[in-house]
Formats: structure tokens, C-alpha cells, sequence
């Protein structure tokens, strides 16, 4: 098996806020190798965003403090690195894309413009105007942008959302990143064009052999483009596994959940199944499970301590209790059965 | 925090209102330039409450002559000195004060009392009643406010109350500029036609959803403007258009201690020390209130 | 219930131009029936879900909604209509006041059109939001003090005080999270049972939710709408390219959703929606459509066809292309 590239290793975050600290981030441990597509799901407030952006120092501090854990990519520690050598990794090894594209292009310049100079930044000046403007058509040409000679020449007011979704990309991986970050990258746009951006980036990932974290919140999205998944509760990894999994043979109660609440557009249902309750307070997380508040199937082992991955099939993890042995209910075989 | 919320284990189940207000408190006294602000201006609404009151020299502030201890220095029976007739600086300052919070009070309310319908009106309706009314505004907001002052002033004759009418006259056209573009943007929410769906008429939605959205913004222009507005009827006052002596009013006191500048600074520099603080306080205070009540105006 | 016939509303632009929001759109509801309004941006759907409830003055045709018509409506029909319609916005935060506790809200619209005051009304305003399952604490709280679903349940109460017998309902999951959604529309199913004569328009561009919740679903592309019938109908056997398209692009939840997709030949779309300032001549879609016939398409503006039973769709070729 291959070195992980980025190695989150129990990475605890907290925001300090008047009413004390709200711990965002609660111990969480992560390898991504390369070549991995890795969704990360869950809903708002779960710390997905929070947790992509602390690992690479883009939250400020204050308000956010690390409070343990480390972030190594290709073995080189990033937790306590200076600003200035983790914004020069940001531009050359990681690469990340947003929600909203016309937030990141600056209006009054043209795309290309943008595109060269965000180009000859991730080079460090080495690479000419001439030739970044050739790396640059040629990544428009690559991220499919229907007449790249002409879009150069435009202003991204003038592009359409996946235009400018398309040139977001093309900027973020000229500088042939070891890992892009993608976070709700087609949650502004409509649904053909969520499925044509889904499309590219799917194609990127297996031809590119790119390296990516796609942060959703729509487990339908992800499942198009990665092959793997974690789902996030409330500042903690719930589950990871391969998608198929996830979908197939989900095993934490809240991924469960989750995947009862979502109504499927071919599967006619006549109930769906919510999940009761609400996320716990951060300022004060529950000691043990985080969800188990909510849990149908909670027992009092539970919020005794924290509860470790229960390893479930190659590269399938669960934290939870009935898979540990001795759980409430004695083992894996009992939930199956209730699935 | 104090012991007593920290013992409060809770914090949920407490009305979650005053938590609110304790956290916009605590934005606001964590700034110290705010504190200061704040700090300043207490100190001046205190000194217009109980000044005259205090006041060592309470007849000096009225006029009173006396010649044998005129331009003395500052000492501890007259802290601030005295002036050219021999009167106590520190008196008249303290009678100022009063003057100058009624200069306020009035320039800046009859400017709220003109603009903020004026501004409801041009953002509520559109078409040519809207279309005059920001074509007004726009036209006094052209010509500089105290020009346009010294000019009123100039028709109706100096005096403290003409110097209060003119300076009222040249302030309303930014609340209705403020309150006209709150309003358009507040017209459009979405909770506007939420009640607009449920059948309130235009003046319910301008009465119950609109102004009481505005009311932050305008908190936070009021709070700046009385320091303008001082700052105004002090110029006006200076140039001898305002308060005239020997009626206590810090603009006025500054024009006539001018003349024995710099051997006797003192008659000078404590009136102008006092609008300067007076002024500094509430444009502090004013920041430290936007800060807190309308985040995003930064 | 409600009725639309042939609406047009149209939006002049300070350059001149106009934008043909809605441009000619027929569709009936029948009392106790739930209909989807499917469609991307710019599709106009939730032009015709404020144009509905008077909030938004159509251009022309005609609107009936509870009985009273909406178009051109004097003020005292318009308050009559008031307790007759009622709708439901997308964003629970936006839609509520920030400066009114949540039952001062939920009681505006009965201040305003029915004399219930004092106890009665506090009364009945905890009842209204017991129901929709907000407890008593949540009276007196603002709606910052209130998690999105909780400010989407107190919205729901808010429009269902008056007892409407139309409810337009405009993406009210959207800005939800999925365990949300999930405990809105199963209120809002349950709605359907205890109300069954109370007519619902859903606007939305989530097809599962749509596929969820409602009988009937029309499919909107720029301002028209292309295919209209039964949910199931429409779903398994969609006889307008775009409806294709767009159920191709719904993000299933499932593995490897494109090998196990109902129609893997569905083709995805290239290119971007028009602007509706500059709607393509004929088909508005033919810009896009895989079918399309240089001569046809972009020249007449296709009928509907009645292409199943309850099901048309307005395609030249819908009769052509092939059931599933």
C-alpha cells in the first residue's frame, strides 16, 4: 500500500467564542492516498468545511484554535507552519475550489488575465507570460470550456455559473496540484449543470489520476464522482468506507439515518424516516457518542467514553458500539439484521 | 463572564434574549476606543445635568463683570482660568455643556423628525413622489451644510435659536438617503411578502416590518450626528453667527479667547478642548454602536 | 382550485428589453391534488408561485385560485383572497421578521383578517404551532433563536392559520438539511391526509422531493412549461428531451448511480440556459436538445401532445420518441 499523501491524525479544533470554546472539530483521524477520491458528507454545522480549511491554515486565528492533532501531506507537518510556507503550499500542492465561483474571480480583470497570473504566482515568477498563457488555453481546453480562445478574452461576468466553474477549476489545477479540495462545488448551480461540472470532475479524477476531497452535503452528488466516503457528525468522522458501501452496507446508525431521510427520485416511498432530535451543543459536546443522543440505539456504553473505529471490511470503518465486540447489541450481526 | 452565568450550566434554557443582549454588550465593551466613546459622552451628559449646579462661579456664566481677576491663569481657584472680564472658564464650560446637548438633541431630532418620514416615503412609493423627494435631498446634499447654514443663518440673523433652526435645515437630507435605500432593500425581503401574502396593507408592512428594521442604522447616524452636530454649531458660533457672548457656548467662548492667543491660551484651549472630547465621544460611541448593531456596514 | 390560463408575466427591463418570465403557462389544479413545478433557474416557476397569490401582477391571462380571480383583482377580492391562498417561501429565515417573536409572526395573519384578540388569539396561536410541532417554549423566542427547520415549521403554521384551501409551497426544503427536509415533508405528507381537499402547488428542482409529495408534476423550460401528467407517468416514461435530461442529472443516491439509472441513454445536456431576455425562437429548447430538427424546432413553436393518458408534453417528436 502506498504512503498516504495527506494524513489527518486525531485533529481537534476549537472556536473561541464569548460563551467559551466551541469545539468545531473533535478528534479526527484521516489518510487520503493519492489517487483517492474522497467525499466528505454531511450536514451544516457537522465541521466538513471547517475541517479541510483548518488543516490547511485557512481559518483565522482567533477566533479558531488547534487544540491537538496533526496534518501531514506527503509526510511534511503542517500543524504550527508559518503563514508564509503554508500559503506557498496552498498555491502549488493544494488546490481548492468553492461554492460560489464569482466570489474568487476578480471582476474588473479579464478571466485570462486572472488564469495567467494566478499561474505565474504558483511558479513563483519562473514561468513566462507567453507560456502561461499557453498552460492556461490548454487547461480551458481540458476542463472542456466551449471556445477557450474567446472565454480568455471575457470577463467573468460575462461567463454562466459553470463557466466560471469550469475556469475555477482550470485555475486550481494549472499549477498540477498534489490535491484538490472541492468544496460544494456545484451546490450554486442548476441540476444539468451540476451534472456536466460532476461529469469533468469525475473525468479529471480518473484520467488525471487527480487527488481530491469533494465536500458535500448531497450524498447523491458524491456518489458520482468519488469512490470513497466519510461522513462527518457533529466534528467527527462517523463512518468511512467505499462508496459502494455506504450505500450498500452503511453501518454507523446516523449514516443510516441519513440515508432513509433522502427520498430517491425512481424509488417511490411512502415515508421517510427522520432523525429525531437536534445537533448536540459544541459548546459543551456530550462526552462518548456524539449521536448518541439521537440513536435509536444507544445504550449506556455509549456515552461513557469515546468510542473507537470498529474496522468492518477492507477500508470500512465505524465508530460505533454495536460493532465492537461486547456492543449493546452484541456484535455486527444484530444491526444488520435491522437494516 | 461572571461566576453567576458560568454556574448557570444550562446556557440554553436561559431566555435566550438576554443572551443576546449580553453578547451585544460584550462586543461593545470589549472595544476600548468604544468604552472610551462611551465613557466621554457620560461624562458630558452629566456635566449638562448637574454642571450649573456645581458650577463655582454660577453668575460668571450670565455675564457678570470682573475686571480685577480677569485673564488669570489656571489655578486651583479657578482651575481653567478666567477670561478677559475676568469670569471663570471652568464655570462657562460647565454652563455650555447644557447649551451645547440642546443644540444636539434638537438639530439632530428635528433632522431624524424631516428625514426618516421623507426617506420612508421616497422608498416606499417609487415613481415621481419618490423621484422629488431624492432629487431634493440630492440637491442639499450638494452644497456644503454649514455654507448653507451661514447662509440661513445669515437671512434669519444670528442668535443660538436661528443658528439650531439652520443647522436642522441643512442635516435631514442624509437620514433620508440612509432610511430611503434601508427601506428599498427591506421592501424586497422575503418576510415583507410573507405579510404582504397574509393581507397587510402598505402602511402596516412600512409601520411593522419596515421602520423597525431601520431602526439600527439610524441609532448609529444619530449618535455620530450630535457630534457633528456640535461640531457645526460651534463653527457657527466661532464665526459670530450663533450664540453671541456673553452667553456660554464653546464655539463663541473659542471666537473671543482667539483674540488673546497664545499669552492667554487658556481662553481658547478648554472650550476647544471640551468639543473636541465632547465630539471624539460620541463618534467613538457611534463606531462602537455600529460595530454591534449593524455588523455588516463595516 | 387553482387555475392558470394562459399567463404571461412579463418584466420590462431598463434597456428596453423583456424578460418573458412566464410566457404562456396553462395548468389546473383540482381541489386536494398536489402538483410539482419542476425546473431550473430562470424556468419561471417561482414567478408563477408569487403571481398566484397576487404578489406579482401577470401581464395577461388569467389566474383562479380559491374561486376568485386573481388577475386584475380589486383590493377587497384580493383580502378575500387572502385567507383563501397562502404560500410558503424557501428561506425560513428570511421570511420571518427579525424583530417578532415567533408568535407575533405566526399571529399577523390573523390580526389582520379575523377578530380573534388577547387570550383567543394567543390561544390559538399555540395551537397552530403545537401542530406543526413547535412546543409552547418557542413563543416568545425570535427567529435567530431557532434552527432552520424549526423557522420552516413556524412558517408553515404562519400560512396554514387562515386555513387556506391553496397552498403554494416555493422550495420549502431547499435551504434545509437532509435529516430536515426529511421531518418537513413527512409534516407536509400528513398534511395531505388530514386535509384532503387543500390544494397544493410545489414548486421545486429537487425531482425526489417532487417524486415524494406529489400526484402530478409539469416540467417548466424557460417560462413554458414542456411536459405535465401524472408523477409516476412523467418519471418512468418521460416523453420531452429536457424532462430526460433533467432526470438523468437528479443526483440518485446510490452507488454508482449512472449503471444502475432508470435510462442510461437519457443524454446529458451540453451547453447553458438561454437567457429568458433573448428566448430562442420555436422550441426554447432546441438550443440544447439532442433531437432537435434544424427547419422544425427552431422555427414553430411546438403544441402540446397528448402523449398518455393525463400526459402531454410539448415536443415535436413527443410522440416519436420512444416509451420506456
Amino acid at each position: 500500500m502506498t504512503d498516504p499523501l495527506l494524513s489527518i491524525r486525531g485533529l481537534e479544533l476549537a472556536f473561541d467564542t464569548f460563551d467559551g470554546p466551541y469545539h468545531a472539530i473533535g478528534g479526527v483521524t484521516l489518510d487520503l492516498r493519492p489517487g483517492e477520491a474522497l467525499g466528505l458528507v454531511g450536514e451544516t454545522g457537522c465541521g466538513k468545511s471547517v475541517l479541510t480549511r483548518a488543516a490547511f491554515g485557512l481559518l483565522p486565528s482567533p477566533p479558531a484554535r488547534i487544540v491537538a492533532g496533526s496534518v501531514k501531506l506527503a509526510g511534511r507537518e503542517l500543524v504550527g507552519l508559518p503563514e508564509r510556507d503554508l500559503r506557498s503550499i496552498r498555491g502549488a500542492e493544494v488546490a481548492m475550489i468553492f461554492q460560489d465561483p464569482m466570489t474568487y474571480l476578480n471582476p474588473v480583470f479579464r478571466v485570462g488575465t486572472q488564469l495567467v497570473d494566478a499561474i505565474r504566482a504558483q511558479s513563483k515568477g519562473r514561468i513566462r507570460k507567453a507560456e502561461a498563457k499557453d498552460i492556461a488555453l490548454a487547461m480551458l481546453e481540458k476542463v472542456h470550456l466551449p471556445n477557450p480562445e474567446r472565454q480568455f478574452r471575457a470577463y467573468p461576468h460575462e461567463l454562466s455559473g459553470g463557466m466560471r466553474q469550469r475556469v475555477l477549476i482550470a485555475m486550481a489545477l494549472a499549477a498540477k496540484p498534489r490535491l484538490l479540495i472541492a468544496d460544494e462545488p456545484t451546490t450554486a448551480l442548476d441540476v444539468t449543470i451540476q451534472a456536466q461540472i460532476l461529469r469533468l470532475m469525475g473525468e479529471l479524477v480518473e484520467d488525471m489520476g487527480l487527488t481530491m476531497i469533494m465536500i458535500s452535503h448531497d450524498l447523491g452528488v458524491v456518489a458520482q464522482v468519488c469512490s470513497r466516503v466519510a461522513v462527518m457528525y457533529a466534528g467527527q468522522i462517523v463512518e468511512d468506507a467505499p462508496v459502494e458501501r455506504i450505500f450498500d452496507a452503511p453501518s454507523h446508525p446516523y449514516t443510516r439515518g441519513l440515508l432513509k431521510a433522502l427520498p430517491h427520485p425512481f424509488k417511490p416511498a411512502d415515508s421517510l424516516a427522520s432523525i429525531p432530535g437536534s445537533l448536540p451543543d459544541l459548546l459543551h459536546p456530550p462526552t462518548g457518542c456524539r449521536f448518541a443522543p439521537r440513536c435509536p440505539h444507544a445504550g449506556p456504553a455509549c456515552v461513557s467514553g469515546p468510542v473507537p473505529f470498529a474496522d468492518l471490511a477492507p477500508g470500512h470503518r465505524a465508530a460505533c458500539r454495536l460493532h465492537l465486540e461486547g456492543g449493546v447489541l452484541g456484535g455486527t450481526g444484530a444491526l444488520a439484521e435491522t437494516a | 463572564m461572571s461566576d453567576a452565568a458560568l454556574s448557570a450550566a444550562p446556557a440554553a434554557r436561559r431566555p435566550m434574549r438576554f443572551r443576546e443582549t449580553r453578547r451585544m454588550a460584550a462586543t461593545y465593551s470589549r472595544s476600548i476606543s468604544a468604552m472610551l466613546g462611551l465613557a466621554l459622552v457620560v461624562l458630558f451628559l452629566a456635566t449638562a445635568a448637574f454642571g450649573p449646579m456645581v458650577a463655582p462661579f454660577p453668575e460668571d456664566a450670565v455675564g457678570a463683570v470682573n475686571f480685577e481677576a480677569k485673564l488669570l491663569p489656571p489655578s486651583a481657584e479657578h482651575p481653567f482660568g478666567t477670561d478677559q472680564v475676568g469670569n471663570d472658564i471652568f464655570s462657562r464650560v460647565l454652563f455650555g455643556a447644557r447649551t451645547t446637548l440642546q443644540i444636539g438633541l434638537t438639530v439632530t431630532g428635528i433632522a431624524i423628525l424631516i428625514g426618516v418620514p421623507l426617506g420612508l416615503i421616497a422608498g416606499m412609493t417609487g415613481g415621481w413622489v419618490a423621484e422629488t423627494i431624492m432629487r431634493v435631498t440630492d440637491i442639499f446634499l450638494s452644497i456644503p451644510g454649514l455654507i448653507l447654514a451661514i447662509a440661513i443663518v445669515g437671512a434669519l440673523g444670528p442668535g443660538i435659536l436661528n443658528a439650531m433652526v439652520a443647522l436642522s435645515l441643512v442635516w435631514w437630507p442624509g437620514y433620508v438617503r440612509l432610511v430611503q435605500a434601508k427601506t428599498l432593500s427591506l421592501r424586497n425581503e422575503v418576510y415583507v411578502d410573507a405579510a404582504r401574502a397574509l393581507g397587510a396593507g402598505p402602511f402596516r408592512i412600512l409601520f411593522v416590518h419596515v421602520l423597525p428594521n431601520c431602526l439600527s442604522p439610524i441609532v448609529v447616524k444619530a449618535s455620530m450626528d450630535m457630534g457633528m452636530a456640535i461640531l457645526g454649531a460651534a463653527s457657527l458660533g466661532f464665526l459670530g453667527l450663533g450664540a453671541q457672548p456673553p452667553f456660554p457656548e464653546w464655539g463663541a467662548m473659542i471666537a473671543q479667547g482667539r483674540s488673546y492667543l497664545p499669552d492667554w491660551w487658556w481662553c481658547a484651549f478648554f472650550p476647544g478642548l471640551a468639543i473636541y472630547l465632547t465630539v471624539l465621544g460620541f463618534n467613538l460611541m457611534g463606531d462602537g454602536l455600529r460595530d454591534v448593531l449593524d455588523p455588516r456596514q463595516r | 382550485m387553482l387555475e392558470l390560463d394562459d399567463l404571461r408575466i412579463h418584466f420590462p427591463l431598463a434597456s428596453g428589453e423583456v424578460v418573458k418570465a412566464v410566457d404562456g403557462v396553462t395548468l389546473k389544479l383540482a381541489a386536494g391534488e398536489t402538483v410539482g413545478l419542476v425546473g431550473e433557474s430562470g424556468s419561471g416557476k417561482s414567478t408563477i408561485g408569487k403571481a398566484a397569490l397576487g404578489l406579482i401582477p401577470a401581464t395577461s391571462g388569467a389566474i383562479r385560485a380559491g374561486g376568485e380571480d386573481v388577475v386584475g383583482a380589486s383590493a377587497a377580492t384580493l383580502r378575500r383572497l387572502r385567507s383563501r391562498a397562502q404560500i410558503i417561501f424557501q428561506d425560513p429565515h428570511a421570511s420571518l421578521n427579525p424583530r417578532m417573536t415567533i408568535s407575533r409572526s405566526v399571529a399577523e395573519g390573523l390580526i389582520l383578517n379575523t377578530p380573534l384578540r388577547g387570550r383567543a388569539l394567543r390561544e390559538r396561536v399555540a395551537e397552530l404551532l403545537a401542530r406543526v410541532g413547535l412546543p409552547e417554549q418557542f413563543l416568545n423566542r425570535f427567529p435567530h433563536e431557532l434552527s432552520g427547520g424549526q423557522k420552516q415549521r413556524a412558517c408553515i403554521a404562519r400560512a396554514l392559520a387562515l386555513d387556506p384551501e391553496v397552498l403554494v409551497l416555493d422550495e420549502p426544503t431547499s435551504a434545509l438539511d437532509v435529516s430536515v427536509q426529511a421531518q418537513i415533508l413527512t409534516f407536509l405528507k400528513e398534511l395531505q391526509a388530514a386535509r384532503p381537499s387543500m390544494t397544493s402547488l410545489f414548486i421545486s428542482h429537487n425531482l425526489a422531493v417532487v417524486r415524494f409529495l406529489c400526484q402530478r408534476v409539469a416540467v417548466m423550460y424557460l417560462g413554458r412549461i414542456v411536459e405535465e401528467g401524472p408523477v409516476a407517468e412523467v418519471f418512468e416514461n418521460p416523453r420531452h428531451p429536457y424532462t430526460r435530461a433533467l432526470l438523468a442529472a437528479a443526483p440518485a443516491p446510490e452507488a454508482n448511480p449512472r449503471a444502475k439509472g432508470p435510462r442510461v441513454d437519457y443524454v446529458e445536456l451540453t451547453g447553458d440556459i438561454p437567457s429568458p431576455v433573448n428566448t430562442p425562437p420555436g422550441c426554447a429548447f432546441h438550443t440544447r436538445c439532442p433531437v432537435a430538427r434544424k427547419g422544425i424546432c427552431d422555427v414553430d413553436r411546438p403544441a402540446d401532445l397528448d402523449v398518455g393518458p393525463r400526459h402531454r408534453a410539448a415536443c415535436h417528436f413527443a410522440r416519436d420518441l420512444e416509451a420506456a
